[in-house]
This record gives C-alpha cells, sequence and structure tokens, in this order.
C-alpha cells in the first residue's frame, strides 16, 4: 500500500511548493491542517504520525489540491487512503466510532431520539423511528460490517 | 568459383592464453588440408610487428586474396589488423580467445572442438565476401542556418568567419529573435541592442552571409553534404530604397507598417498586407523614394547547402490554462515577457511605492505542461525584482518559489537580490483573486515557516517557462529530425549536444533546450564548428550497407515500413533501394525481408546460410546440444567478450555470431538453423529502450516469438528459439541464461532434424 501511494499516486513527486495548503480551505479555518506536511511525513516514512494524527479526518475531499497540484499528485486520494490505513490500524476518532453504530442500526449519521420526534411532532411532521431494523439487515448482507 | 579462393589462416597462441586451452598445432594441421587454405602459419604474437609483417608478405608472395585471423575479439588490435594490404571485408577476425580459450579453459577438448568449427564456419563465409569500398561524396561548403535569434546569428557568424557561404533564413521580418525584445541580459544586464547591434554590422559586413527575412522551409531533398532546400519569401513590399522617411506610417491606418527599432536588421519596414483596408495605396503614393510595391508576390529560391543548422528557439509558456493565476482575466497579472516590454518602456509608473509577487514556476515543473525546469526563470525574475529595486527603493518585491536555481555565477545575482531587500518564499500560491479595484489579493502557504499568509499585491508578474516554438515540429519531417517527449531537438546530451540525430544536421540556442543567451551563443559556437568540422572531410559512408535483390523482392513494403532511419525510397523500376546516405547498415531490413532478399554487404543471407550449413551440429558429439547465438554488435557481442574477459565461464555448446543489430536476424535463417538440427537458437539484443536502431531488439522479439508459434504447429518444442535483452554490462546474465539453456536443451533432447 505504501510502495503503491509512492509511485501510483505520485507521492514521491512532491517538491513541498505548498500550493495544496495555500488553496485548501479547511487551512483556512484551520491552519493545522496542512496537506503538503502530511505528504511530506508520509514520503519520509513518519507515516505513524499521519494514522494517529486528527488531521487526516478533516479533508473535505474537495479535490482542490489535486486539480492544481503541478506534478500530478493526488493528495485528496492520498489522504482518504490515510483513512482507510488508520482504521484498519484502529486509530478510529471517537466520534466516528458512534457514527458507525448510528449508522448501522438507524441508517442516518446523527441519532433521533424522542425529543426530536416531540418537535417533529409539533411542526405536524411524521416521526421518524429511532432505529431501522432493514438497514442493520442491508449492511449485513452487504457485509459491511467486515 | 567459391571454392576457389586461397585464404591464409594465422592462428595465433597469445602466449599462451590461447595455446594453452586449444591444441593449435592439430588444428593448424588439419585446416591446412581443407579447400580453400593456402597457407596456414601459427604465431606466438601475431598482432606483433613481426607478425603483421608475415602475413602482408605471404599475401604478397602467395597471391592469397582471403585472410583468416584466429585471434581475440575482433574489437582488439583493431589498429593493428586494420592495414594487411588487402581489402578490409576479406579478412575474417575469428575469436578463438574471449569467446573461447578464456571461457572454456577447463575444457580443452570441447575448446577445440568448438574453435575447429569456428574455423570451418568463417572460412565459409569468407568464400562468399567481397571486397567492398566505402562511397565517398563530396561535401558543399555551404551552411543553411535557420532561424535568425541570437542563437542563428551567432552560428552564421562564426561559421563565415572561417570562411564559409552562410545563408541565414528567418521567418519574421527583422532578425534578432526573443532577445530583441529584452529590457537586459542578466548576469551583465546590458541591453541587447549593445551586442545585437555589432552582431548586425559584421552581418552586414560579410560577404559570405546571405540573410533572408519573412523566409520559411519549403522542401529539404538531397542528404548530408548535399541538401537542396526550398525557401519560400513572403514579400516585404518595401525595398532597399527606402530611406526610412516614416511617411507610410504616419499615412497607414490599419498599423499595417511594421517599422524597425534603432538596430533592427534589415533595417527596412515591411507591410503586413493582410491587415490592410483594401484598395489602400495611400503609403505607395506617399513614398518619396518609390521604395514600396504593395503587388510584390510570394517569391521561392533554391539554396544548396552541405550542413543545416537548426536555431528555431522558443516560445514562451502561456499560462491561460492555468485557470487559477487568472492571466488574461485579472488586471495587473503579467508574464515576465510581458514585463520585460514593460520594463524596457517604462509603461507603467514607479512613482508610487508598489508591491510586486513574483511566481515561479509557471508551467515549468509541471507535469500537466512542462515537465523539465525552464533554466532561466529564477535568474529572470530576480533581473526583474532587481530592476523594481532600482527603479524605486520604496518597491516591495516578494518571489514565490519552488527551489531558486542560480547555478554557477549566477548565485551571485541571488546574493545581490537578497542583499536589495527582495524577499523570497519557498511556497506558490494556490489562486490569484481580484475584487473590484486592481490589487491581486492570495494567500500562500509559507512551507518553511508553516504558516499561512495572506498578501495584496499591486502586480503579478507569472515568470513562464520556454517551450520549443513550432518550428522544431513543423521542420521535423521535412529535414527527418527526432524530437524528444518534449518536443526540443533529441541528441546525445552528454557527449554530442549540439549533433541532431541526422548526419550535417546540428543545432544550436534553445530549440534543443531551454538555455539563456549566454549558453545560446556557446551553443552556436559549437554548432559552427561542428559544421566547420563536417565540410573538412568526405562524406564516407561505410560500404556494408544493404542491396535489395530485385529478382526475389516482391515489393510488399515491408522493409520500407521497418528502417529505423526511413532511409528506403522507391527506385524508377519501383523497388525499394536504401539511400545509403541515411542508412545505418543495421540490417533491420534483412531481417524483416519475407522472402530473404535483402543482404549487407559484409554479411548476406547466403553467407549466412552456408555458414549454418557449415556447423558441425555434432561438434561437441551426439548428445550434447548446439546453440546458434547471434549478438548485436554494440552490446551483446561485447558482453559476451567481457564474460572472457572477467573470467566467467559457460559450457562450449554456445556457438555465436556477430550481427549488427538483433533485428537483422531473418526468421529464415532462424528456421534453417533448426531444419538443419541444430538444438537451440538465441537470439541477443539489447532492451527495448536502449535498442541503437531505435526498435531493432523489439522488431526481432516479435519474429522470434513467430517462429516459436510456427515451431509449435510443426511439433517442435517452442524453446527451441529464445530471445534474451543483454545490456552491455551484462555479461553474468548472459553466462547464466546459457547454461539454463543449455540444460534445459538437454532435458528437451536432441532436435529431431539432427542427422
Amino acid at each position: 500500500m505504501y510502495n503503491y501511494l509512492l509511485d501510483k499516486e505520485r507521492l514521491r513527486y512532491c517538491y513541498q511548493c505548498g500550493k495544496c495548503s495555500s488553496g485548501c480551505d479547511v487551512n483556512r479555518l484551520d491552519g493545522s491542517f496542512q496537506p503538503h506536511r502530511l505528504l511530506h511525513l508520509i514520503s519520509i516514512g513518519a507515516i505513524d504520525k499521519v494514522l494517529k494524527s486528527a488531521d487526516i479526518w478533516k479533508c473535505t475531499t474537495c479535490f482542490t489540491c489535486s486539480e492544481r497540484c503541478p506534478q500530478g499528485i493526488r493528495v485528496t486520494d492520498i489522504l482518504w487512503n490515510m483513512r482507510a490505513m488508520a482504521v484498519k490500524s484502529g486509530h478510529i476518532p471517537e466520534l466516528l466510532v458512534h457514527q458507525r453504530e448510528v449508522l448501522l442500526k438507524a441508517g442516518r449519521l446523527y441519532s433521533v431520539g424522542p425529543i426530536d420526534n416531540k418537535k417533529r411532532g409539533k411542526a405536524g411532521l411524521n416521526a421518524i423511528p429511532e432505529e431501522h431494523p432493514v438497514i442493520a439487515k442491508i449492511f449485513e448482507i452487504s457485509e459491511v460490517e467486515d | 568459383m567459391g571454392n576457389e579462393i586461397k585464404t591464409g589462416l594465422y592462428l595465433c597462441t597469445c602466449e599462451g592464453e590461447i595455446g594453452r586451452v586449444i591444441d593449435i598445432d592439430s588444428l593448424a594441421e588439419e585446416a591446412s588440408g581443407w579447400s580453400g587454405i593456402t597457407a596456414v602459419h601459427r604465431d606466438a604474437f601475431l598482432c606483433s610487428a613481426d607478425g603483421i609483417r608475415k602475413i602482408r608478405e605471404d599475401i604478397e608472395r602467395l597471391g592469397l586474396d582471403r585472410v583468416m585471423i584466429a585471434a581475440c575479439s575482433p574489437f582488439f588490435k583493431v589498429r593493428e589488423f586494420s592495414d594487411l594490404g588487402i581489402n578490409r571485408y576479406l579478412v575474417e577476425r575469428v575469436n578463438i580467445r574471449e569467446q573461447c580459450s578464456w571461457v572454456h579453459r577447463d575444457d580443452t577438448d570441447g575448446a577445440t572442438r568448438k574453435a575447429r568449427t569456428m574455423l570451418r564456419v568463417f572460412l565459409e563465409k569468407l568464400k562468399n565476401s567481397r571486397p567492398l569500398e566505402p562511397v565517398k561524396r563530396p561535401i558543399l561548403k555551404t551552411a543553411l542556418v535557420i532561424g535568425g535569434g541570437i542563437a542563428g546569428i551567432n552560428a552564421t557568424l562564426d561559421a563565415a568567419g572561417a570562411d564559409c557561404e552562410v545563408f541565414l533564413v528567418e521567418r519574421k521580418p527583422f532578425l534578432g529573435g526573443k532577445v530583441a525584445e529584452l529590457h537586459n541580459y542578466f548576469p551583465r544586464m546590458c541591453p541587447p541592442s549593445c551586442g545585437l547591434e555589432l552582431m548586425f554590422s559584421e552581418l552586414g559586413k560579410n560577404r559570405n552571409i546571405h540573410v533572408q527575412t519573412l523566409s520559411e522551409i519549403g522542401t529539404v531533398t538531397g542528404s548530408p553534404g548535399n541538401f537542396e532546400i526550398l525557401i519560400k519569401t513572403s514579400p516585404r513590399h518595401i525595398n532597399e530604397r527606402c530611406t526610412l522617411c516614416g511617411r507610410c506610417l504616419e499615412v497607414c491606418q490599419k498599423n499595417a507598417v511594421i517599422y524597425p527599432e534603432g538596430f533592427s536588421y534589415p533595417g527596412i519596414p515591411a507591410i503586413h498586407r493582410a491587415l490592410c483596408e483594401e484598395g489602400c495605396r495611400r503609403c505607395k503614393e506617399i513614398c518619396p523614394a518609390g521604395a514600396i510595391d504593395l503587388d510584390e508576390k510570394e517569391r521561392l529560391n533554391n539554396i544548396k547547402a552541405g550542413a543545416i543548422v537548426l536555431s528555431t528557439g522558443w516560445d514562451p509558456f502561456d499560462p491561460t490554462p492555468i485557470k487559477e493565476f487568472g492571466y488574461r482575466r485579472l488586471k495587473n497579472v503579467f508574464t515576465n515577457i510581458e514585463f520585460e516590454k514593460i520594463s524596457k518602456e517604462k509603461k507603467i509608473s514607479f512613482d508610487e511605492p508598489k508591491r510586486t509577487a513574483f511566481i515561479q514556476c509557471v508551467g515549468s515543473r509541471d507535469e500537466r505542461y512542462l515537465p523539465y525546469c525552464s533554466d532561466v526563470c529564477c535568474m529572470v525574475s530576480i533581473k526583474q525584482a532587481l530592476f523594481l529595486k532600482e527603479v524605486n527603493r520604496e518597491n516591495e518585491v516578494y518571489i514565490f518559489h519552488n527551489d531558486i536555481r542560480t547555478p554557477g555565477e549566477y548565485e551571485e545575482l541571488y546574493q545581490k537580490a537578497r542583499k536589495s531587500g527582495i524577499i523570497f518564499i519557498k511556497g506558490i500560491p494556490s489562486e490569484l483573486r481580484q475584487d473590484g479595484n486592481k490589487k491581486i489579493d492570495f494567500s500562500v502557504f509559507d512551507t518553511v515557516a508553516g504558516e499561512r499568509l495572506d498578501i495584496t499585491a499591486d502586480m503579478v508578474i507569472l515568470a513562464v517557462g520556454m517551450r520549443p516554438s513550432n518550428g522544431n515540429i513543423a521542420l521535423k519531417d521535412k529535414i527527418g529530425i527526432a524530437l524528444n517527449k518534449n518536443d526540443f531537438i533529441e541528441s546525445h546530451l552528454q557527449c554530442y549536444p549540439q549533433d541532431t540525430q541526422r548526419e550535417g544536421i546540428f543545432s544550436a540556442g534553445s530549440c534543443r533546450a531551454p538555455m539563456d543567451v549566454s549558453r545560446s551563443i556557446e551553443s552556436a559556437g559549437t554548432a559552427a564548428v561542428k559544421a566547420l568540422k563536417f565540410f573538412r572531410g568526405k562524406v564516407e559512408i561505410s560500404a556494408d550497407y544493404p542491396v535489395v535483390n530485385t529478382l526475389k523482392c516482391d515489393v510488399c513494403k515491408r522493409c520500407v515500413e521497418e528502417c529505423p532511419f526511413k532511409a528506403y525510397y522507391f527506385d524508377d523500376k519501383g523497388f525499394p533501394k536504401p539511400e545509403i546516405s541515411k542508412c545505418r547498415s543495421c540490417g533491420v531490413c534483412m531481417g524483416s525481408c519475407p522472402l530473404s532478399a535483402i543482404s549487407l554487404g559484409d554479411l548476406s543471407i547466403e553467407q549466412l546460410s552456408e555458414m549454418i550449413d557449415a556447423l558441425d551440429k555434432s561438434y561437441l558429439g551426439n548428445d550434447e546440444p548446439i546453440i546458434l547465438s547471434f549478438l548485436c554488435k554494440n552490446d551483446a557481442y561485447r558482453a559476451v567478450d567481457d564474460a572472457g574477459i572477467k573470467g566467467i565461464k559457460y559450457p562450449p555448446n554456445l556457438f555465436s555470431i556477430m550481427v549488427p543489430c538483433s533485428g537483422a536476424v531473418n526468421g529464415a535463417i532462424v528456421s534453417k538453423a533448426i531444419s538443419t538440427g541444430i538444438d537451440g537458437v538465441l537470439v541477443a539484443g539489447c532492451p527495448d529502450e536502449e535498442c541503437h536502431y531505435v526498435h531493432g531488439s523489439m522488431l526481432a522479439k516479435t519474429r522470434l516469438a513467430d517462429i516459436s508459434d510456427k515451431l509449435k504447429e510443426m511439433y517442435l518444442e517452442p524453446e527451441r528459439v529464445r530471445f534474451i535483452e543483454i545490456s552491455r554490462d551484462d555479461a553474468e546474465k548472459f553466462t547464466r541464461s546459457v547454461e539454463d539453456y543449455a540444460k534445459e536443451l538437454r532435458k528437451i533432447g536432441r532436435n529431431p532434424l539432427r542427422v
């Protein structure tokens, strides 16, 4: 996987011009998210630092960096791969673990409780089921859990 | 007739290097009885003066018409054996040292048997050898220089200064090319007018020089040493009677008069007729000198030249496709080339201090546009930044860069820039914006500080790179040169930078690679010297070029298609024929011909066929497999020699024949080898991308695969033919493959076709 990123995704070619970070909207709001820095860390072999970092989860996958990179490095794809690798090595942010549970149970990213349904009732909207057994079944069949 | 030859066989023991392993005495005794052998001589030191004298004497005394030297590799002692008083194509070197005694030193019997077979086989080759003479053609001592920029002008002056006639052809109305548009040159910051003016006056003085502006290359025919070039000249509409009074310029309402600047060459304006108002003849009417002819037509003329220097130059990269930089969309965003004009003509007022940002590597070092470094932009931006500091010390100048590349003494420029207060930031902005006003906002990530910086600038200069001019592409097919993947002229960069792949054609300046003024002038000098050196000789065409047997040829055109140098044309009778000045005797045509109708001068299909007949398939007894290998001359053969030199051993089952390229091996020869009982045929050529003859080894590979398939159909083992890739340094790889192959063939068993 690591060599795949270096060669196929052209990570080796990064010469740290910083165009990915200067054009990044996330960086504009949160200066600690610096794609060029993550690329550098990965390419020098400090991949563990990247996998443990909360930064890889901040990317909105807008692809601006990939589009403008003069070396054709697929920055977004690389960060996306980092997330997968982080999950595999057990570095998942707390929030995401919770979201996953909700997703499996209800097919939604945010849980809906009695209070929410009460509000919906006042607004004349139908209640939403708090859990959705069919969704869980779908995930089971499609083996997402594995 | 073939048997009536009188061959002198000279066996060298090489002070024991050969004699210790191979039983030279018994070989000598045996060979003296062979038909075609007139004399046999043994020597311990054949390459010595005495040895050579002996050969020369024998030739004269005994009337020898062939010489066979069984000694070291033909790549050794080349000079010693080059002048024996007999045509060199009637001398055969049999390599019994590097490819026999050294590599089979533990197997004296096998080595002797192999050496005997080698003598037999190469004697058979000699029977059909013909004396050949190289073709010599005189060279016209005239040069054509294409492109009148700084490189072309200098190449012209240098060649003409050495008393050679030079034609200089320029597409535009005036000479000077891109440099005439510059404000000044780095590193000394002098204006181009200074240098160009001097060059122009020299151009005018020298009677050897003929300048043609507004001219383009039509067709190029002929061959190196004798090119014939058709030149198309567009009308200038104004002739030499012009006194530069300027009245035409005043009356023209369409800006159709292109007026020379102070130091232009020629100093005569031109009229761009396409811009003229229809029917308008005001300029002609007002011209007091009668110098204007609005009905002048395009002219054609022929130039004969021995050599051509290409100096087609460069064009700036157009940054419009890099949308995020907003070139053409945003105000006050210029390219560095535009800034040259701005600074030269002082188009912008610098009374108020401005903040200027230079963005480096625009287009350059970018996979999507120019994947190379454009070589000059760092120095150009520093030059322009220094100019800004000079016109107003309060100007703020930022240079946003990847790496600043100021090689050699240009580092001084970089230091000067830092000293002057120019700010260098490592980081490239991602996007430029403009909100209503004329200022440009952008943010950049300073990758050294790890901080995002928000910057508002009055002006942004995009340091765009250099790309080859369209002239390269236009000329590529016309004169048959190769371009590299970036459309610059291909050359052997380290050893022969100014030579193109075609003899007699050289390059000068930025058409070969991005260059600054100083390197362009250097390269122009080199190109001129190369042309002059070329003029001193005669075009000598090696005599081993291929000949098509028109009795066999059915004009399938395969040779024409596969020739790596596009040397084939059709003669008066419609048969393919190589233009020998383009041919490099690689033999790819010989390998390609389905009817085996093409033969190289020094290695014909018939010779190869008879050599295979003469090869004793049981020279190692009935049970040992024989591998016949065809080794390419440039790499594989030398790699196999290396095995001998390095003392690597391999079994004597391998019998080698040298071919110019693996692509020269014809399928019929391989089939013949198998059908006469040879157990395995090995063709060794270069890896695809290293092949000296473009695609020779690739073709060899395909052809062998076809034969392999055919063998299968005949219920023979497809493994009996094989291609291996061998580089110059692959001796170990080769010997290992031979050992493995011999083992494999032993397992497969004897070729059932062996008698």
